[in-house]
Order: structure tokens, then C-alpha cells, then sequence
């Protein structure tokens, strides 16, 4: 329960340091959304065998998370909640994928190992760019930046509605939990017998809830689409950041200029 | 002002949620409507906004009546305040909450500001903007939740509970703010203490059938009826 508990406070941290008042942090929330679109779909567009072209996209987080002044912690540790997943979906090449690429001091690496660099690489760059991206930017901007990119307000909604609900989601399990615990004193944690019934009986106050904000909305106007606050377009010298950015990122993209400095050397 | 006329509500279980009831509500008015639990006071004032559905019977305000092509006008004109206020504040910020409403309604932004900070300044909350909900004390969550339905310049006001889950001190506060707004009030509650010091009127329900509608000295002294009625 400890980890409930640190979920719930830790939660809203990544916000906080979102209020931050560093360069980035001021830069327009649409060229943020929009360089991490860019970096994101690049990043991902790589070939499953790519590990070498996507070192240079190393130096968009580090950049950033120096130039934000971000500290690293509490990234990391939702990253790790990513990174299991991508692993166990990357081991199936690795068992699957057995031809041999290559050896290494006697070592022989196969395509599905290196498939597996491939996929932790680009999972690590990518939650890190949305990361980054949540934590220079406030949600109530990155909602209106996506309303701005055409992404169809009921699912921004929904995005902003989780965002705001994950937390009471929380409290609401571990007041069951302190329940079930102050007269189970016996147990460590929830028995697998009541499982079940401690689950379910979650999910329905969950419908409850939905229910009750549903009707709470409806009370205050809405009808199934929601108007976002407009915000101010960035300014000249960011559309150039934009320029620059996405010309880089797309250079980076068709060039492997770890390869060609490997050959130099 | 808001007449209701013979209004019944049956539940999908079949039970009578409310049995005819009849409730003219002048304007200005701060009436109370109390009584035990499951008398249908939640129900009543689900059913003025239309969010439960009315069996028989007719409700009209001002010069609209409650049905489905007036559903958007009236509520507009009243707007309920829950009882749990974390069902209410579903936006990330209490800025963008309180002015949810106002946007619904397709108010120019600038008109949408201008509500918000008066609502806030109203309230006394306007170090609240930024704040997330969920980092909200009980008392500020329900001062919030009050201030998104009051942005909105409702003519009628209804409060489920009010002042359940709060302490003393917030509910001191929260009874000041109530006191000074204007809007015609109506409070489902069982806090006898808050309808004789708030409101002019009092009613009272028992099986979704009003048992004593008056004046608050009168049916809040009413020892053997509120006995009757379960409080």
C-alpha cells in the first residue's frame, strides 16, 4: 500500500515542476506539443534493426531535461513503469529472431537481441519526449494545444478527465484498503479470496462516480463537446525552432551520423 | 418563479421517489427542504434539472417548462451544487472548472474571464486558481464547486447536503458565503441548525410527499413531527 500511497502524492508532482518559470517552460505549449510530435513519430519510424541512427536522439532529452531543469527522479520512475512492458514484447524477438548478426568479442548477437536495443531505445526516447513534454507544460495548455491540432475535444476531455481522476481513483482504493486491513489485521495485503469482491466492489463505485460527474457536467451545459480556452500562436522566432528542429530531427532520420563518424574514426 | 405541479417519480425499481408533490418557490426565497434519509430530497432536485427523469406532473421556470427541448435554458437558470464536491470538479484546474459552465453556454472568452475572477473574488478564492482540485482542502472543494455553478448566473440555486464532510471552520465559512449570495436558494439538507439560520422556508418530506411546508420556527420546533418524519 506504501506504493498507493506514493502514487497518490507523487501524482501531481510531475504539474508542479510543469509551473516551472525556465526558458523551455515559457516556450508556446504548441511548439512543444509539436516538436514532440516530430521527435516522437521520427523516433519511432526507425527500422526494428536500428540502434546506431537513434543515438543522436539521445541529446533531445538530455538537452531539455538540463535546459528545464527537470530533476531526473521522478521521470525515471515513470519510465520504469514503461519499460517492462517493452521488454517482454522486445524477448519475443529475442527468442524468436535467432539469426546471428554478428559476434562480439566471441559473443554472438542476433538480429532479435539487437531488435530488443531497438525497441527499449526508442521506448526510452519516446516516454522520455512525453515526459518532458508534461512536465514543461501545464495539462490544461496541452489540452487546448491538442484542440488546437484537431484532436476531436471529447478525447481530450477523456485524456484531461483521467488525468484529474486518476488521483481520487487512488484515495478511493486505499480507503477500501485501510477498511479491509483494519479488520483483516492478520493479512499482508489483500487475501486472493477477496480479491475479487474488493475489485469489483471498486469498479462499481467507479461506475458510481463516473455516473454522478456525468450528470455533474450535463448540470453545468454540456452536450459532448467542450471549448477550450484559445491560446496565442507561437511567436515568429518559435516557428523557426520548429524549422530547425524538424529539419535536424529529418536529417538525423535519412543520415546515420553515428555510422559515418565511426567510419571517419 | 419555479412551480412545481403534481410531480411524481417512480424509480426503475418501482418505488415512488416522489408522490405528487406540489412546491411553488417565490423569488428570492431560501427554503429547506429536509427529511430522513430516502425521503427523496436528492431525488427532488435531480428531477428540477432533469437529470431524473419526472413520471407525471409538471415543472416550469419562470416561463419555461422542464422538458426536453427546454433542458438547455433550464439549466441554465438553475444550477445544482453536489453533494460530494470531487463529483463536480472533474477539470484540471480550478481556473478551467469554474469556467466549464460559462463555456458550455458559448460566452465570448473575454465574458468567460470576467465571470471567473468576479465568481472567485466573490467567494474569496481567487488564490485558488491555479490550484489542482485534488490538492483541494474539503472546505476549498466545496467554496469551488459552489463558485463553478455561480459563474454560470443561475436565478435558482439548489444545494444537495452542503455542508456534509465539512469542519466547523469551513462550515462557518461556507454558511457566510450562502448567506450573502442573493440568487433564490433551495437546500436539501439535514443540518436543522443551517435551514433555521439560513432560510425563510422550510419543507418537509416523508415518502416523497411534502408533510409540513413554513416558517422555520414554526416546523423546525415541531418536535413531534420531525419525530414522525425521522429526524
Amino acid at each position: 500500500m506504501t506504493m498507493l500511497s506514493k502514487a497518490a502524492t507523487g501524482f501531481h508532482n510531475l504539474e508542479k515542476i510543469a509551473e516551472g518559470d525556465t526558458l523551455i517552460h515559457k516556450l508556446n505549449p504548441l511548439t512543444k506539443t509539436i516538436t514532440t510530435f516530430v521527435y516522437v513519430v521520427i523516433v519511432v519510424s526507425f527500422d526494428r534493426y536500428s540502434v546506431s541512427g537513434l543515438l543522436p536522439y539521445v541529446f533531445y532529452p538530455a538537452i531539455m531535461l538540463a535546459a528545464a531543469e527537470i530533476p531526473l527522479k521522478p521521470l525515471m520512475t515513470r519510465l520504469a513503469v514503461a519499460l517492462p512492458f517493452c521488454i517482454f514484447a522486445g524477448l519475443a524477438n529475442v527468442v524468436f529472431d535467432r539469426e546471428i548478426l554478428f559476434v562480439l568479442w566471441g559473443i554472438p548477437v542476433s538480429y532479435g537481441f539487437i531488435s530488443l536495443v531497438s525497441i527499449i531505445l526508442k521506448v526510452v526516447l519516446t516516454v522520455m519526449a512525453a515526459l518532458i513534454l508534461i512536465a514543461t507544460t501545464t495539462m490544461p495548455a496541452i489540452s487546448r494545444q491538442l484542440i488546437r491540432l484537431k484532436i476531436p475535444s471529447i478525447f481530450v476531455l477523456l485524456i484531461s478527465m483521467i488525468y484529474r481522476y486518476v488521483s481520487v481513483a487512488l484515495e478511493e482504493t486505499m480507503n477500501m484498503y485501510t477498511a479491509y486491513v483494519l479488520r483483516a489485521p492478520a493479512c499482508k495485503g489483500i487475501n486472493m479470496k477477496d480479491m475479487g469482491n474488493f475489485v469489483g466492489q471498486l469498479l462499481l463505485r467507479s461506475f458510481d462516480r463516473g455516473e454522478r460527474v456525468y450528470f455533474a457536467m450535463k448540470c453545468r451545459g454540456f452536450t459532448g463537446d467542450y471549448r477550450y480556452m484559445p491560446t496565442p500562436k507561437p511567436p515568429a522566432r518559435e516557428w523557426l525552432y520548429i524549422t530547425i528542429f524538424t529539419l535536424t530531427a529529418l536529417f538525423l532520420r535519412f543520415v546515420n551520423v553515428t555510422q559515418l563518424m565511426g567510419n571517419i574514426g | 418563479m419555479i412551480k412545481i405541479d403534481g410531480l411524481k417519480i417512480k424509480y426503475p425499481d418501482g418505488n415512488m421517489g416522489i408522490d405528487g408533490l406540489t412546491l411553488h418557490i417565490n423569488e428570492g426565497d431560501a427554503v429547506a427542504v429536509i427529511g430522513a434519509n430516502g425521503a427523496g430530497k436528492s431525488t427532488l432536485l435531480l428531477s428540477l434539472v432533469g437529470i431524473v427523469p419526472i413520471s407525471q406532473g409538471t415543472v416550469r421556470v419562470d416561463d419555461l417548462t422542464l422538458g426536453k427541448g427546454t433542458l438547455s435554458e433550464i439549466r441554465q437558470k438553475i444550477g445544482l451544487v453536489f453533494q460530494n464536491p470531487d463529483d463536480q470538479l472533474f477539470m484540471t484546474h480550478v481556473y478551467e472548472d469554474i469556467a466549464f459552465g460559462p463555456r458550455n453556454y458559448g460566452l465570448p472568452e473575454e465574458e468567460v474571464r470576467a465571470r471567473v475572477e468576479k465568481t472567485m473574488k466573490k467567494l474569496d478564492i481567487s488564490h485558488l486558481a491555479r490550484r489542482l482540485p485534488s490538492k483541494l482542502s474539503g472546505g476549498e472543494k466545496r467554496m469551488v464547486a459552489v463558485a463553478g455553478v455561480l459563474a454560470m448566473d443561475p436565478v435558482l440555486m439548489l444545494f444537495d447536503e452542503p455542508t456534509s464532510f465539512l469542519d466547523p471552520r469551513s462550515r462557518r465559512n461556507l454558511l457566510a458565503v450562502l448567506q450573502k449570495l442573493s440568487v433564490t436558494k433551495v437546500i436539501a439538507t439535514h443540518d436543522l441548525e443551517l435551514a433555521e439560520s439560513l432560510c425563510n422556508r422550510v419543507v418537509l418530506l416523508q415518502n416523497g410527499k411534502i408533510v409540513a411546508d413554513g416558517l422555520p420556527e414554526t416546523v423546525l420546533h415541531d418536535k413531534a413531527l420531525l419525530e414522525r418524519a425521522g429526524l
